[in-house]
Parts: structure tokens; sequence; C-alpha cells
């Protein structure tokens, strides 16, 4: 589940809150590529591929 | 349907916005909406282009309908999804506020999708809500009870699938229903709790100009998602056991950290053999027809001026052009496929790794990959990029990937001086100087952009965070349209421009005609011929004569120009009445010390550089609206060219002496 997301410029966190990354959502992430970027996570029935950098912002927290 | 569809504004003066996610059918409702057909993809972002049809309401009546870009939100960063917010407060010149929203949403991801529409509520348009995809949502065991969501939303709701073209009809008739009268959700800012605090600063809450305080996103964000979960959680039901993350094997596999490279330059490299392959006998046909038309008109029409410019100018410079249409339309028909099914968006997320460090994205290498075949396609398909200085980047440096015109003028100087030897016993020399050739443009690319990124253009905060669309079984029919969209669109591009040059350029090699005293090349008295032998100086260090020099010049409209140009040149200046193949001219002109293999690669290098093609340019100053961009590729390719083929000239001159 996200906690929070930390830090994040403008522009990004406004992408991310409309593609549902916001406290409460539940993640999982399916896939990492090599050195763990991109990574891809599921959430909301839809599937996110980000940059390590921009996964950085988000908290998450165990179930 | 016995009316004919009126279509003028005046007939429809009322408009409608669709409004919706990316991916989440809207064009495909646009298509079966308005009966016109356009591109449908999985790819996010590729309806950039404004696209407008006539909704028919009823028989009398009717309304304009506007296909917007997809966005997430109403404070979308990049080009495309800041045309949707100014065009719905009105911004965009020669367009008006519309009437009514259609907003659709993918009834598998009702969540996410919504917010979009409470954004919408907030700006109090009239709105219809068609719930697209059901025939997937209902397969995925979801239900969803539309009388319950209207009366939730105080909006129409309509539950269709664009794809079956199911729900249409109540769709069309709500939609009229509510242009006749329209009426305004009372849930604008439903999603703020009464008790809360930001209730008080609500007046200053405008989805179409939103807030930047990181803060205040944060909270509306998640204010919005509660709200539109206690929605959906009230409206929807799912029978499906648990929601975890199911990634399909095949989906898995093609993105795997092992074999998600291999597969993919496996499939890429099944596309290259079909576009060189396959189109190779709708190529033999179209340049045997060409032929045997210029020949036919010679034969025919009494000799003159008229009878010269079609047989020589217009029809083998036309004809040029048309040659490439069947890889053109492969080259379509593949990245349809890949498309539409969603594999891009895959082949996107494993390069952009690589495409990052020399400062691009990874959606760039779909244009670069169309430009081995023809840059103008490859620019073309940069619209799907959304910042606009990774955009510009990558127009300034699709032309760097060898095309397929330049294959014949490799092709012709490698068998003509490259020998057939075999390097360590299995491997063709020939072969390696054609791929060191499409290197050598590649290498280029990656230093040109890498300079762009770092000195000329603009820093833009750009960040990477893509939807990636399930696979999905693409649709054939709207491959195929796209096909005819692109193949259309890229002859009438570039067969203006390149009628008009095979006509100069077929002046200025036929006159003036030399007098009957004048002894040798007749091609030497007329103006190409001038102008050949008044560069001469300039390009002797590059180790090229006033032949290869005319040869270059009238190849600027398009490269393989080169090709027939040094064909007709030699042909004309030999002595024998026979024609001559030009792989053995050339051969000839070596044992004679006229022509050097060094003059060869010298040249070959030329091509791999130099920005001869009319088409890009025109394609450039249409894509870019810039003149500056247009000239700065032009200048900084010709450059390229003339420097990288001094250098091999003069350098390997060093080792050969």
């Amino acid at each position: 589940m996200i906690s929070a997301i930390k830090s994040c410029p403008a522009e990004l966190l406004q992408k991310l809150v409309s593609m549902g990354v916001v406290a409460g959502s539940e993640v999982t992430v399916t896939h990492r590529g090599f050195f763990g970027s991109p990574i891809n996570i599921h959430l909301l029935g839809s599937v996110l591929s980000l940059r390590s950098a921009e996964a950085a912002h988000i908290q998450v927290q165990p179930l | 349907m016995t009316h004919s569809p009126p279509t003028a504004d005046d007939d429809c003066p009322k408009a409608v916005a669709l409004v919706g996610n990316p991916n989440c059918g809207k064009t495909t409702l646009f298509n079966s909406l308005t009966g016109s057909r356009y591109k449908v993809a999985n790819y996010p972002g590729v309806t950039v282009e404004r696209k407008e049809g006539t909704l028919q309401l009823s028989s009398e009546s009717c309304a304009r309908i506007v296909d917007l870009p997809g966005t997430y939100a109403l404070a979308g960063s990049s080009l495309d999804e800041k045309i949707v917010t100014q065009f719905l407060r009105g911004e965009i010149p020669g367009n008006s506020k519309p009437d009514l929203i259609l907003a659709v949403v993918d009834a598998t991801n009702l969540e996410r999708n919504l917010f979009l529409v409470s954004e919408l509520l907030d700006t109090g348009y009239p709105i219809v809500l068609a719930i697209n995809m059901m025939d997937a949502a209902e397969q995925a065991g979801i239900k969803i009870y539309g009388e319950l969501l209207s009366r939730a939303l105080d909006i129409p709701v309509v539950l269709i699938s664009a794809r079956n073209k199911s729900g249409l009809t109540t769709l069309v008739h709500e939609v009229a229903k509510v242009l006749e009268t329209p009426t305004i959700s009372s849930k604008k800012l439903a999603w703020i709790p009464s008790e809360h605090s930001i209730r008080s600063q609500s007046e200053n809450f405008n989805p179409l100009a939103p807030s930047a305080d990181p803060a205040l996103i944060t909270t509306i964000g998640s204010l919005r998602y509660a709200w539109i979960r206690s929605i959906v959680r009230k409206t929807t039901s799912e029978s499906s056991n648990d929601d975890v993350a199911v990634v399909s094997p095949l989906d898995r596999a093609l993105t795997s950290k092992i074999w998600g490279i291999p597969i993919m330059l496996g499939i890429f490299a099944l596309i290259f053999q079909a576009i060189f392959l396959w189109a190779q006998l709708p190529m033999d046909i179209i340049s045997g027809v060409v032929e045997r038309l210029s020949g036919w008109i010679t034969a025919t029409l009494p000799p003159g001026m008229l009878t010269s410019l079609l047989a020589e100018g217009i029809v083998p410079g036309v004809g040029n052009v048309i040659v490439f249409v069947p890889q053109i339309a492969i080259l379509f028909f593949c990245i349809g496929i890949l498309e539409d099914s969603g594999y891009l968006s895959r082949a996107t997320f494993l390069l952009d790794n690589f495409m990052r460090k020399v400062g691009l994205q990874g959606r760039a290498f779909i244009p670069l990959l169309s430009s081995f075949a023809c840059a103008v396609p490859g620019i073309l398909s940069t619209r799907t990029i959304p910042s606009r200085s990774d955009r510009l980047a990558t127009i300034m440096i699709a032309p760097l990937m060898s095309c397929s015109a330049r294959l014949p003028v490799y092709a012709v100087l490698i068998a003509a001086f490259i020998p057939q030897t075999l390097v360590g016993g299995f491997i063709s020399l020939q072969g390696l100087v054609l791929l060191g050739m499409y290197l050598l443009g590649v290498v280029g690319a990656c230093f040109v952009a890498w300079i762009l990124k770092k000195c000329l253009l603009w820093k833009e905060s750009c960040f990477y965070v893509m939807e990636m669309p399930p696979l999905r079984r693409p649709i054939f029919r709207v491959i195929l349209r796209g096909v005819y969209d692109s193949v259309a669109s890229f002859l009438k591009n570039a067969s203006t421009i390149i009628l008009a040059c095979s006509v100069v350029v077929w002046f200025l090699a036929s006159y003036p005609k030399p007098g009957p005293e004048f002894q040798g090349n007749p091609v030497q008295a007329s103006f190409a011929g001038q102008l050949g032998t008044a560069i001469e100086p300039a390009i002797k260090p590059l180790g090229f004569n006033w032949e290869i020099g005319i040869a270059i010049l009238s190849s600027f409209p398009a490269r393989e120009v080169f090709v027939t140009t040094l064909s007709t040149i030699y042909n004309i200046s030999d002595d024998d009445d026979e024609y001559t193949g030009l792989v053995n001219i050339l051969r000839g002109r070596q044992q004679s010390g006229e022509f050097s293999t060094l003059s060869a690669l010298s040249l070959m290098v030329f091509y791999v550089f130099a920005c001869m093609c009319m088409s890009t340019l025109a394609v450039c100053k249409r894509e870019t609206g810039s003149w500056g961009w247009t000239l700065g590729m032009f200048g900084y390719m010709t450059a390229l060219a003339y420097g990288a083929s001094l250098a091999v000239f003069q350098i390997g001159g060093l080792f050969i002496q």
C-alpha cells in the first residue's frame, strides 16, 4: 500500500496522482528491468511503467 | 437513411468534445460514431491531430464531434494533454467552447478513469458518460450498474462497447437529449467532505487552472480518489475472487530481462527481412512499369522537348518515389500490428534504459526504427513523443538512419569497388562494409543527439511514467486503413516536391544543348555540367570529380537519383553506343585510375550523413513548423557529410601512399 509520495516536483506529482498513485492505493511490483529500472507497477487495474528515479518518490508499506 | 448528412457548420451548430484516458477506446468510439475510420492504437498519445467528424443525432439534426487527445487529468503536462485543457477553456483559436462533453471511460479500469470525470464535473459543462469496453469487463466478471452510477454522478450514463458497436444508439440518444436541454450535474466539488478544511477555499478550485502546490495536489488527489472509491463500491460488483496483478505468460516473456531483448531483436529482424524481401517483387514490377512507360513515351510521341521532359524527367523522377511505396506499406503494416497489439509499449519499456544514455526517451525508438525504411514516416511518428525537446532531437537525427533510398547508392558502389572476399572464411567483406555504413549512421545519430540534448535544446522536466496497455488482438481493418492513410499522405507529400524537382533537374541537365562543333560529353556543356565543373574544386579534396558532383547535386531531391544520373552521364560520355551497366563502367574507371576505391568509400560515407532528400526537409518543416530547424538539419548534415568524407579520403590517402 502506498503510504506517501515524498519531495516530488509538481508536474510529476500531478501525473502520478492522476494515474492513481495516491496514499492508500494498493500496488504490486510486476516487473523490474535491468539495474532496477524501468519498474512496472500494477495498481487500479492497470500497469504503470516508471523509472527508478520516479519510483523513488513513492513510499510504500506492506499490507 | 434517406437524408444526406449535413456537414457544414451552419447545419451542425452544436459541438461535442470527446474526452477520456488514453487506451479507453475513445478513438474507436469516435470512428463508430462518425462513420469515418482513423488510426486507433494501444500506443499512448497517438491521437495528436485534431479530428472532427459529424455526429448524426436524428434524421434532421446533427452535431460536430471533436476527438481530443487522451489524457489522465486536466493538469496534463505533455503537448497533447495541454490541448485538452486549452480546448475546454475555449483558448484554441478557431475552436469555440464545446456544448457538451462526452466522457469515455474504460469499464475494466473504472476507478482510475473516473478521476478525470470527477475533474470534468467541476468544470460545469453538461456531461454524458460512456462506459466503454463493457464486453471485456463482463469477461473479467465486473458488473457495473449504470442506473446507480448515473444517480451518484448526476449525469446520464450509457454502457457501451465501441468494438462491438453495442449501446451506441442509446448513447447518441442521450447526447441529443442533453444538447436539447443542457443540464449540469449537481455533483460539482462533491468530493470535498463537508467538514474538511479545504472546503473554505473551494471557490478557487478550477480544474482547468490547476494548482502547482504539491501539498494541495496530494490532498485533492486523495480526496477525489476516496470519493470515487466510495461511488465505485456502491455501483459495481466484482465476482473475481482476487484482484492480484496477473501478468500473462506471453507478456512475461516479452518483457523478460533475459528474453525480452532477444525476442525484440528477432521481431525487428523479421520486419527488416519483410521490408527488403517481400517488397522486392512489387518494387521490381513498379520500376519495370516506369521503365516501360518511359520507353513507350520515347517511342510513340514525336521527339521534342515535351517528350524528353516526360520520358527523362517526370516519369523516372516520380517513378523513383512510387518504387518505395511497397516498403512503406509493409513497414506501416508491421508497425500497425505492433502498435495495436500493445507490443510497442513493451519495446519502449525494454529500450528506455539505453535510449536515456544518449539523452533520448524509449519512445524515440519507433521513429528511429521507421527511419531505416524512410525518414518521412519516421519523422511523422515522432508525434507520439510528449516532450518537445526530445521530439525535436529525434526529428533531427532521424535522417541519419540509413534509409532505403541509400541502399541503391551503397549497393552499386560496393558491388563495383569492394572485392568479393570472405573475412575469416565466412563473413563477406561486401556485407561488412554495408553493415558498417548502417552502423556509422547510428553512431553519428547517438553523437548528434547527445550534443543536441547537452548544448542546444532547453532543459525540460522530463519524466517517464507510462501506462502499459494490455496485450490485445489487433483489428486488421483498422491497421489496413492506417496503411492506406500513410501511403496516401506519403505519395501526396513527396510526389509534389519530387515532381517539381525532376523537372528542374531534367532542364538543367539537358540545356543548353551543345553546339555541333562541341566534342566530348554533352552533359558537360549543360547548366548541370557547368555547375559540376564549378564545384569541382570544392569536392576534389573528398575524392570526387565533376561527374560525381553533378550526380550528388541531382540527387538532392532523392538520394537514389544519384545512381540514375551517374549511369546516364557515363553512358553518354562513353564512346561506344552499347549500354553498359554502371558497375562495369565504374570498374573500368577504377582500372584507368580515374576513380579509386578510397573515393568510393568516401562517397558512401558522404551519403551516410548528407541530407539529400527534399521530402525529409519538407516533412521536417511541416512537423517543426520552423525554417530554422529545417535549415539547421540540412546544414549540420551537410557539414558532417563533408567533414567525414574529407577525413576518410585524406586520412585514408596517408595510409595508401
